[in-house]
């Protein structure tokens, strides 16, 4: 039940990218929220997250589709949960899905579900390859 | 005239044509190097954070909900300049993920233990980290979130720290806060620097 609603949280602020709608994204967002972007900016705010993106989406995001592919839902007590995906914003289909993102979000006061945090980072195979070489050790176990 | 006669003006014409050339490109190199450098050094952020966990500007929780999580946070750090990866792993929940600012990704205490195992034998061996806060929130009771700015440093603490990081917290049933999930990114001044030139909106009020 909650699981849903949470995946439907996030295809929610995937439609509001995909349409270019700032002010949408922004809502899926509470209004404490943080947005950390793969190049390390910190946004503050559902306000603030969505102003900013709807000039992305005017400029360097525009025309692109966001692609996220859910890895995982863990659940901490009934309001809250972290969620770790794959994915890449493209115009089109993305040859890969490059980002790693970490969402925590929670039941916020109205009962509805929204991101409380967000941070993705862009995925370096090359440094990884070199790190599994030469130190096996840090190869995940899951993969 | 014979096609010899014209050859050594031809000749001339082209080595004038790639001399321009050359000069050219240095010219637009230099520049993008110079423009490359002007964007890097003019790029820091105005929001440092502030080195002492518990001074930490908080958004809900109690003063025993701030220290607690803060405990947490510099048992990590302290683990880490240990190089102790048993003690750094038991500060995160047992089904906690860890993702790096290369994007790997740990699942679990266990995974990312081992990692950071075989990291302070290798790699990270007598590295040190530096953290700086710069906001903490409470969601219900037992959630926190903490942002801060960090890296990891051998010899002096670095005064820019080159990577940002948000934190998940939850209280478990003992009482302990853990991280439940930890992400890094590593900050990217020159393309921050561009998206704010052009398109100013994009600049966070924290940075104006």
């Amino acid at each position: 039940m909650d699981t849903a609603e949470i995946r439907t949280l996030l295809a929610r602020s995937q439609d509001a990218w995909n349409s270019g709608d700032g002010a949408a994204y922004g809502a899926c967002f509470t209004a404490d929220a943080t947005d950390v972007t793969y190049a390390g900016t910190v946004y503050h705010g559902g306000e603030e997250i969505g102003r900013a993106h709807q000039t992305l989406f005017d400029s360097f995001l525009k025309g692109t589709r966001l692609t996220v592919d859910i890895l995982e839902i863990r659940h901490y007590g009934a309001d809250t949960a972290v969620v770790v995906t794959r994915g890449e914003s493209a115009k089109g289909q993305p040859r890969k899905l490059g980002k790693l993102a970490t969402y925590t979000v929670v039941r916020d006061t109205d009962g509805r579900w929204r991101i409380a945090a967000v941070q993705k980072t862009q995925h370096k195979p090359l440094m990884e390859a070199v790190s599994f070489r030469f130190q096996p050790g840090t190869r995940p176990a899951a993969r | 005239m014979t096609s010899a006669d014209t050859r050594p003006p031809r000749t001339s014409r082209r080595r004038t044509l790639v001399r321009a050339l050359g000069a050219t490109a240095l010219g637009l190199a230099v520049t993008a190097t110079g423009g490359y450098l002007w964007l890097d050094q003019t790029s820091d952020v105005r929001d440092t954070g502030v080195t002492e966990c518990v001074t930490v500007t908080t958004d809900g929780g109690t003063d025993a909900d701030l220290r607690g999580v803060c405990s947490t946070l510099s048992a990590m750090t302290a683990a880490w300049d240990r190089n102790d990866a048993d003690a750094f792993g038991a500060v995160f929940t047992a089904n906690a993920t860890y993702t790096t600012f290369i994007g790997t990704h740990y699942r679990g205490r266990e995974d990312l233990t081992a990692a950071h195992r075989a990291l302070f034998g290798g790699f990270l061996k007598g590295s040190k980290l530096a953290d700086s806060y710069l906001g903490m929130r409470f969601y219900a009771t037992d959630v926190a979130v903490v942002t801060t700015r960090g890296d990891r440093y051998d010899g002096d603490r670095p005064v820019e720290l080159s990577k940002t990081q948000t934190y998940t917290l939850v209280r478990e049933p003992d009482g302990q806060w853990r991280i439940a999930s930890f992400h890094n990114t590593q900050r990217q001044p020159v393309m921050e620097r561009i998206s704010y030139l052009f398109d100013p909106q994009t600049r966070p009020r924290a940075e104006r």
